[in-house]
């Protein structure tokens, strides 16, 4: 009989397991988060994008040297004026609103900076009212961001992020096509030409401004610098990340490569050659027999197209004598680089979180570390007659060069949050 | 690979312990000593699946306590470890037990699962089970067959770099997801 029950009994649990089955469900919750646009009408951001009293820096972006003032961008707010007269103590002196404002360049008192999509021309005559002269618009087509319809007539001014649950799909409002963007933009020849650093979008080259989107190249007439006439765009490839100007020609650092155009014709650059590479962010810098590049394989990127990145931090020293034979001619391992500088023979790295480097570069072959400066995470760095201007995560900060021997910083500006 | 090696090891010093105990069976808390080892079917909406677990605890009247240790492969391979009550509810020799658990479930950190080049995390939840075990008497041993309800949750984290507009950057916003498996076991052991 208990043989029986206990078969039975059996028999009977199974059976159950398979019909209980159907009152038992497994669930899964998805936490995520994305952003919400704030649109605003075009004409209300354009009213705002005027001079206002000084601010304190909340954040660090791109920063171009102009005379004896340095413009410092706060990535999508608008761009701080440091009076610089006297490098040892620098003075904020006002803060020119332009909301999504990540780049900038000067010639002749006439600041261009981008907002969203289009490019701003804004009189700097006078520091305390800058005056915005010209609007030209869609010139950053990969900054235009939609929540499914675009509106030309309007801009997003914010985001607001939202974390929420779901047992649904999730939708995320965000444009992964939008790339890191800390740069500064590159000295032209004038004297009247702001100077800038290596990971600059911007660029200035005599009566030509260059500026490169993530996948194409425009070039804008400024002769009248009040009135820049956009002249020709011209799609590069993806992925582009900086352009710096040297010697007639424009590189151009992608994250496959160093793309160089001359300037042959300056309205329409010209490709003249590609020095390739895996998927990296490499800001270059040149001068007249090498061009600098620095490789960052981004940690918290899994690559381009997909591709798995290699860790690869480095310095690559292109010998770029005869530009349709470049080659590598010497690679220097690095912690995190990002922008660097050249001034005659020293060459500035922003090594990231491993801080600020300075280089003898007189022999490519063998550099000389001279100087380190740890404790600071660096992005940017404009080195010019004695003075090196490095953005940091946390900072403003000058180093007077003077004496290479004897390398001291001079100033700081701090982040306040 | 070392937790399968652990869940094994842990299987056989249940034997040990219980040989020791039967080698003293004068003394009365080893004689009290069971050691509960079972495999089971778990069904529920994702599917079929198994799970072992061994429960060492002591019997006292009609109340037994123990500890456990798992490998429920059930969805996410993961290794439950939980405090385990039996009661007796009808019977002498053989006997229906109302049986309980609860503990946390430790998720393998590696998974059959293809998540691209994202890196995931797998993280511990809760694990719980309550049902009913039908305990036949064989000798000094017992043979158990049961039927419970299995609660076993794992968290996942899964990297999701995407461009942060409010700060401008491309950041790790996790995708988060919290698993709740809701299953039916039936199970067969041993009680040694």
């Amino acid at each position: 009989m208990r043989k029986y029950f206990s078969k039975a009994l059996t028999i009977a649990m199974i059976a159950i397991i398979f019909l209980l089955q159907a009152c038992v469900k497994d669930k899964l919750t998805k936490t995520y988060t994305y952003f919400e646009p704030v649109y605003q009408n075009k004409a209300e951001v354009l009213n705002a994008v005027k001079s206002s009293p000084a601010q304190a820096l909340q954040a660090t972006g791109k920063l171009v040297m102009y005379g004896n003032y340095i413009f410092l961008n706060e990535i999508n707010k608008g761009i701080h004026v440091i009076d610089n007269s006297n490098p040892a103590d620098p003075k904020n002196i006002s803060f020119i609103n332009i909301p999504g404002n990540q780049d900038i360049a000067i010639k002749n008192n006439s600041l261009y900076a981008d907002i969203f999509t289009d490019v701003l021309t804004i009189d700097i005559t006078d520091l305390d009212h800058a005056v915005l002269k010209k609007v030209i618009s869609g010139i950053f087509i990969d900054r235009i961001l939609t929540n499914g319809t675009y509106d030309s007539t309007k801009y997003i001014t914010s985001w607001t992020q939202h974390t929420t649950n779901s047992e649904e799909e999730f939708k995320r409002l965000t444009d992964k096509s939008q790339s890191l963007a800390f740069a500064t933009a590159q000295p032209a020849s004038a004297n009247l030409t702001g100077t800038g650093g290596s990971m600059a979008r911007f660029a200035i080259v005599n009566n030509y401004l260059y500026t490169v989107g993530r996948n194409n190249l425009t070039s804008f007439n400024i002769t009248n610098t009040m009135d820049p006439v956009k002249e020709f765009n011209q799609i590069l490839g993806t992925n582009i990340e900086t352009i710096y100007p040297f010697n007639g020609q424009l590189f151009i650092g992608a994250q496959t490569g160093m793309l160089v155009y001359n300037l042959n014709n300056p309205a329409r650059p010209a490709f003249q050659e590609n020095f390739s590479h895996a998927c990296f962010n490499d800001p270059v810098i040149a001068d007249a027999h090498y061009a600098y590049v620095t490789l960052r394989a981004r940690t918290e990127v899994s690559g381009c197209w997909g591709v798995p990145l290699v860790q690869r931090n480095e310095l690559d020293i292109v010998d770029v004598n005869n530009l349709h034979q470049a080659f590598l001619q010497k690679v220097y391992p690095m912690t995190e680089p990002k922008g660097l500088s050249k001034d005659g023979d020293f060459l500035f790295i922003c090594d990231g979180s491993a801080g600020l480097k300075i280089y003898n570069a007189a022999n490519v072959n063998n550099l000389q570390l001279i100087k380190e400066f740890t404790g600071l995470n660096t992005f940017d760095v404009i080195a010019q007659t004695g003075n090196a201007i490095v953005v940091a995560e946390n900072g403003l900060y000058q180093y007077n060069y003077s004496d290479i021997n004897n390398i001291k910083l001079v100033s700081k500006i701090n982040i306040s949050r | 690979m070392k937790l399968y090696l652990f869940v094994c090891l842990l299987f056989c010093f249940s034997f040990y312990i219980k040989a020791d105990a039967q080698v003293a069976e004068n003394k009365n808390l080893f004689n009290r000593f069971h050691s509960i080892n079972a495999i089971g079917i778990v069904n529920g909406s994702s599917g079929t699946s198994f799970m072992i677990s061994s429960i060492n605890g002591f019997n006292f009247r009609k109340v037994f306590v123990g500890a456990g240790v798992g490998y429920d492969n059930y969805y996410y391979r993961s290794v439950p470890f939980f405090i385990d009550g039996h009661y007796d509810l009808f019977g002498k020799k053989n006997k229906i037990q109302l049986v309980g658990n609860a503990g946390i479930n430790l998720p393998l950190k590696s998974q059959n699962e293809n998540t691209g080049n994202a890196a995931v995390k797998y993280k511990a939840g809760l694990f719980y089970e309550t049902g009913f075990d039908y305990r036949m008497a064989c000798k000094r041993h017992a043979f158990i067959t049961g039927l419970s309800y299995s609660f076993k949750q794992v968290k996942k984290e899964l990297e999701n770099n995407v461009w942060n507009p409010v700060v401008n950057r491309i950041e790790n916003l996790p995708l988060k997801y919290d698993y709740h498996f809701q299953r039916i076991v039936f199970r067969v052991g041993w009680e040694f």
